[in-house]
């Protein structure tokens, strides 16, 4: 993710009374000051002028800040701005003090003068405490971001190894193994071999960062040959290849984790089980993997949990990798099940 | 003669503690076997065993809800392979349980408790039931979690899980996510009853957005904020009316 394009400190009013409590303090202390130096008219006059001034200035920069900013330089923009809230702010007060709107355009500049004086300084001010603000604020989303990298990053390594072996369906198997070993025992040997080949898959794969469609496959067969036996008549499966398609490398782990859901969401929950079919197809440079089941299909309130997290975890992976180029889809699969549909460039990460 | 059933829904773990109970304690009389909970229940209430050896984890009807269900008297050993919450929830209530792979003395040392323990009082399965449910990860199930969104000839599934932002579209409402849009047949009213409102808010007449995707929300002078989203480049507005969720940020 990256960072978007911050917009320039004039551009950040964000908090509007704040920055009007602000100015009505600093226009206060100007008036404070105006009246010690001129000493002919009272607090009160020097009060309604600098609050006139100062506030039109504000209210010019929330009005007038985004166009201004869209139309000139961030330098400039606030040129104009100063120029019509100062404008504004000598009329209103001009009118208020003497009855005369043009009173400080044409009777007394020593207004105007200090009015462009303070409306620079003040405008400074308040765009560079915008702008630490701002670079501050970025500093604290740039670390938040980088966090939540390091915390996606290390997260997606260990979701995919416990998609390879699960905790629950590693002690399940064996308790499967120990469970056929007496008396069928070529069950038992054909379950241990091909827990053998996911565990060396899971213990092996993740480092090496890329594997082959066959291997893949290879590996959907074992899981759901483990999960058969212990199902017994309550799942079968097929797995169809495209004839040229086994080679094409792939990043690991893309077909388990939607065989697993398949099996776990589908065919497990279902008290008459159902069939898993998974199948390779080439066509027009993409390669579609498709895994369907006719389980119990998806609820709204399903009885299983967690597909929804594995799923992202792949759409990540395919978007590292592939951008837009590769999707992952979930698909209802009428009359029962569910259909989920891969599908990436047929050359894979090659 | 003590009686029991065996219910797992794997028949060869049945038929692997028959063999190992035949063994270890041969005057218990295996009156039942079954392979779901439903009709696990039958049995039970048919036959009245004095134990039942249920595994947790099983379709339709699972080992928890099938001992709610079971005869006051009847008492009960839960069969699980590895599973983190139940077991520390076993622990804590001090129920009979058997780890999968069963082992010969773990067996034994049941059966032997089995054999001492005269009766059960009813109240005590049901705290340690309630003991036990609340131990496992609350099911969410009260919540929306998937969205279907018609394609012309397929639904697509969108998990609520990925979802950015819902806005309403005239008659529809179009779905937000990383990978793309999606309009829906559902209105915003309709969504937000059915949404976790720790998950989501409705911040807008026709807008409900993913807490969690919330980056900043600035405000304007007329107590509307401006929404910055994480996962996309959208910014969102909210109306004065739905903007309470951000007053005590």
């Amino acid at each position: 993710m990256a960072l978007k394009p911050q917009h320039t400190e004039w551009e950040k009013f964000h908090q509007p009374w704040q920055t009007l409590g602000y100015t009505t303090l600093f226009a206060l202390g100007i008036s404070v000051m105006s009246w010690l130096f001129d000493g002919q008219s009272d607090w009160g006059t020097h009060v309604v002028v600098s609050l006139s001034i100062g506030w039109s200035i504000v209210l010019a920069f929330i009005a007038l800040n985004g166009l201004m900013n869209r139309v000139l330089n961030p330098y400039v923009a606030p040129i104009p701005i100063i120029t019509l809230g100062l404008s504004i702010g000598l009329i209103i007060s001009g009118w208020l003090v003497t009855n005369n709107m043009w009173y400080f355009f044409a009777e007394d500049f020593s207004t105007l003068v200090t009015g462009i004086f303070f409306g620079v300084v003040g405008t400074t001010i308040f765009a560079t405490r915008a702008r630490l603000k701002t670079a501050s604020e970025q500093l604290v989303q740039a670390h938040l971001i980088q966090e939540r990298q390091e915390k996606l990053m290390a997260e997606s390594e260990l979701k995919i190894l416990q998609a390879q072996i699960e905790p629950h369906f590693l002690f399940n198997t064996l308790s499967n193994i120990a469970g056929l070993i007496r008396h069928n025992p070529d069950a038992a040997e054909q379950t241990l071999v091909n827990l053998t080949t996911l565990l060396r898959a899971a213990l092996g794969r993740t480092r090496t960062g890329h594997t082959t469609l066959a291997q893949e496959l290879e590996i959907a067969k074992a899981y759901l040959e483990i999960q058969s036996i212990r199902m017994q008549g309550r799942l079968t499966y097929r797995i169809t290849c495209a004839p040229g398609a086994g080679h094409v490398p792939l990043p690991p782990l893309l077909v388990q984790p939607l065989v697993e859901n398949a099996v776990k969401h589908g065919i497990d929950p279902s008290e008459s089980g159902g069939q898993i079919l998974v199948d390779a197809a080439l066509a027009e440079q993409m390669l579609t993997i498709t895994v369907t089941d006719t389980g119990i299909g998806f609820q709204d309130h399903p009885p299983t949990r967690g597909t929804g997290t594995g799923l992202g975890n792949i759409r990540e992976r395919l978007a590292a990798i592939f951008g837009d180029r590769a999707s992952l889809t979930l698909h209802e699969h009428p009359p029962q099940g569910t259909r989920a549909q891969l599908t990436l460039p047929g050359t894979g990460i090659a | 003669m003590t009686t029991a059933i065996v219910v797992d829904d794997e028949q060869h773990i049945v038929e692997y503690v028959q063999a190992k109970l035949a063994t270890l304690w041969p005057q218990l009389n295996i009156v039942g076997t079954a392979n779901n909970g439903r009709t696990a229940l039958a049995a039970a209430r048919e036959l009245n065993p004095d134990i039942a050896f249920l595994d947790i984890h099983m379709p339709g009807m699972t080992g928890l809800e099938l001992a709610e269900a079971l005869p006051p008297a009847c008492k009960i050993v839960f069969i699980t392979a590895y599973d983190q919450f139940a077991l520390a929830a076993f622990e804590q209530a001090a129920v009979d349980y058997l780890l999968k792979p069963i082992q010969d003395e773990r067996l034994r040392q049941t059966v032997t408790r089995l054999q001492q323990r005269a009766h059960t009082d009813a109240n005590e399965r049901q705290n340690l039931i309630a003991a036990i449910k609340q131990a496992l990860p609350q099911k969410q199930d009260r919540y929306l979690q998937w969205i279907r969104a018609g394609l012309s000839d397929t639904t697509q599934l969108i998990a609520v899980e990925e979802v950015i932002y819902f806005q309403a579209d005239q008659k529809y409402t179009t779905v937000v996510t990383p990978t793309g849009e999606h309009l829906i047949r559902r209105s915003i009213k309709d969504l937000e009853v059915q949404l976790d409102p720790a998950q989501f808010w409705r911040v807008h007449r026709g807008i409900i957005v993913r807490v969690e995707q919330i980056v900043k929300a600035t405000r304007d002078l007329r107590g509307r904020y401006t929404l910055t989203l994480r996962d996309s480049a959208d910014t969102l507005r909210s109306s004065a009316s739905y903007s309470h969720h951000f007053k005590q940020m």
